[in-house]
């Protein structure tokens, strides 16, 4: 009886927000961080991805407390499964994004000058996408009725990075810049690596609008 | 004494199987979906239905003992065991029975038996109340379904502020709900002992007498709000995880709905304010919990565009109005018959 008529929404909606906010840096350093190393400035995309490594750690703390407490404080229980679900997808994107940087902190593969600038778009567009993303997650939770202006910016988002992805693989194979099969292949993988963010916020902002369709009376 | 209690014991049990199964109509979507816990639930539930059959049961109550006014026990004895093994039975054959339309089977079967007269005035105004709980419950969930999706829209709340206030809402129509059925359906549990109720008014202290009737009704309220707190946890968890699947904001105006019918029908201030402003006033039955929740639930259906009205429900209503009664009076029959020939006990002087 105590816990219907308190109202401990309020914690729980404390820890929401500190989660998106790691989700969000985490997003806004990768971008830098990405950058960095498509300049070849190795050693700042390295503090990056430690500085990213040190908000997802936050970010998975975060998240325990909110899987406990959505289940202790007894709230939302018809959808807590889908909240749960919805920001455990966040999670997965920013460990996505954090491989990425790591990788490419490891291998350091050489972009060619001419080909920089739409490594730079097709890493915005996904960074773009995630972050329309979080602010959908938001107005899930604040204010459901304005989700799917979110939701179709994340598709349109989502979009653009494929084009880019089938312009720079197209430069890629047939431009003679890059010489080696072996580099073709592997500026390729690192062309689906980027883009593979904006697929996976565009997968959560699916199965986002089907959680609201849910909740519609 | 004890012989009269045992007699009363029929009643009694009536009232155990009524909280048992129609508190479950109040919570069962909340407990189902764990908004509200069982305890909470049945405390809440029994608290109500004994104050609502305390405070306002004497209306409906009243109608069923102008039905057919028993004036022996041992026949008010059959007519509720009677009406009682007739749910249990129905309830078997998974119909959404009700209590009043066996209650009411159970009292003409006597009154064919005893040769009284049957008001058929009265009778005809019971008849009409059933047909119109349903649809009169389909009305009210319409409007609310609208009003609630016209207020969801238009207002911007976090996600768990508004589960929060569905949550206090669900309790508060819960216990609205069990006020209702209280005042309504007490009816069914001791409206055929109201000419024969075994108890003598009591004085306490200087001012109050605790009248037989008000024992009467205190005793089928307890009964139940027993029959809520020991058997209605599985009939809940069943109908919040199984049968009717509801979002918590469906199952609230489902309970809304069912609920304000149960109270238009049983509340005598209610009628008394109508017929003070020159309208007709509505007139005090118990009518069924159950069948007004099928109502509610067929009215979200249609208020949805109709796609998910369960007909076979519908009905399965239909045949229980017709079936209910039927079955009841005929075993009432029979048992009095049994009663006063193989027993030899006056069912009816």
């Amino acid at each position: 009886m105590k816990n219907i008529i308190q109202n401990k929404s309020k914690d729980l909606q404390n820890e929401i927000d500190s989660y998106l906010k790691c989700i969000t840096d985490s997003s806004l350093l990768f971008f830098e961080g990405a950058r960095e190393a498509y300049r070849g400035d190795y050693d700042d995309a390295e503090n990056r991805y430690r500085d990213i490594s040190e908000l997802e750690r936050r970010a998975d703390e975060h998240l325990k407390a909110i899987q406990y407490k959505l289940y202790a404080y007894n709230i939302a229980p018809d959808s807590r499964a889908d909240i749960f679900e919805l920001l455990d997808g966040l999670d997965d994107i920013v460990d996505r994004a954090k491989k990425n940087i790591f990788q490419i902190c490891v291998e350091k593969p050489v972009i060619p000058d001419c080909m920089k600038d739409d490594f730079i778009a097709i890493t915005a567009a996904s960074v773009d996408a995630v972050d329309i993303l979080i602010q959908g997650v938001r107005s899930f939770f604040e204010d459901v009725n304005s989700l799917e202006g979110y939701i179709k910016n994340v598709y349109l988002y989502e979009k653009k990075a494929d084009a880019l992805e089938e312009k720079i693989k197209r430069s890629i194979f047939q431009s003679t810049v890059v010489e080696e099969l072996a580099r073709k292949f592997q500026l390729r993988y690192y062309v689906e690596k980027m883009a593979m963010l904006s697929d996976l916020a565009e997968n959560l902002a699916k199965k986002m609008l089907m959680y609201k369709i849910k909740r519609i009376i | 004494m004890i012989l009269k209690l045992f007699y009363l014991s029929s009643g009694l049990f009536m009232g155990w199987s009524l909280g048992a199964n129609d508190a479950a109509n109040i919570f069962g979507t909340a407990v189902g979906t764990k908004m509200v816990r069982f305890t909470t639930a049945a405390i809440i539930s029994g608290v109500f239905i004994l104050l609502g059959a305390l405070l306002s049961g004497a209306g409906t109550t009243g109608t069923l003992g102008a039905l057919g006014a028993i004036k022996a026990l041992p026949g008010a004895f059959i007519v509720s065991l009677t009406a009682a093994l007739t749910i249990m039975s129905m309830t078997k054959a998974g119909l959404p029975v009700s209590t009043s339309q066996a209650i009411v089977g159970s009292i003409l079967g006597w009154n064919f038996f005893a040769g009284a007269t049957t008001d058929y005035t009265v009778l005809y105004r019971i008849a009409g109340a059933w047909l119109f709980t349903p649809i009169l419950a389909a009305l009210f969930s319409v409007g609310l379904y609208f009003l609630f999706k016209a207020i969801l829209e238009n207002i911007k709340i976090h996600l768990f502020s508004l589960d929060w206030i569905i949550k206090l809402s669900l309790i508060l129509a819960g216990a609205f709900g069990a006020y209702s059925l209280g005042m309504n359906n007490i009816a069914n549990v001791v409206g055929v002992f109201m000419s024969v109720s075994p108890f003598v008014d009591i004085q306490v202290g200087d001012y109050f007498v605790l009248s037989s009737l008000q024992q009467l009704l205190f005793f089928g309220g307890a009964s139940i709000a027993i029959g809520v707190i020991t058997y209605s946890k599985n009939v809940m968890m069943t109908i919040g995880s199984g049968i009717y699947r509801l979002s918590p904001v469906t199952a609230l105006i489902v309970v809304l709905s069912s609920s304000l019918v149960l109270f238009l029908f049983a509340s005598e201030s209610l009628q008394a304010g109508l017929i003070a402003l020159g309208l007709p006033a509505i007139p005090l039955v118990p009518v069924s919990q159950s069948q007004g929740v099928v109502g509610a639930i067929s009215g979200i259906g249609i208020a949805k565009g109709g796609g998910n009205i369960n007909t076979r429900l519908l009905g399965k209503i239909v045949v229980g109005w017709l079936l209910t009664p039927l079955c009841a009076g005929i075993l009432s029959y029979i048992s009095l018959f049994i009663m006063q020939n193989v027993f030899l006990q006056k069912v009816f002087i």
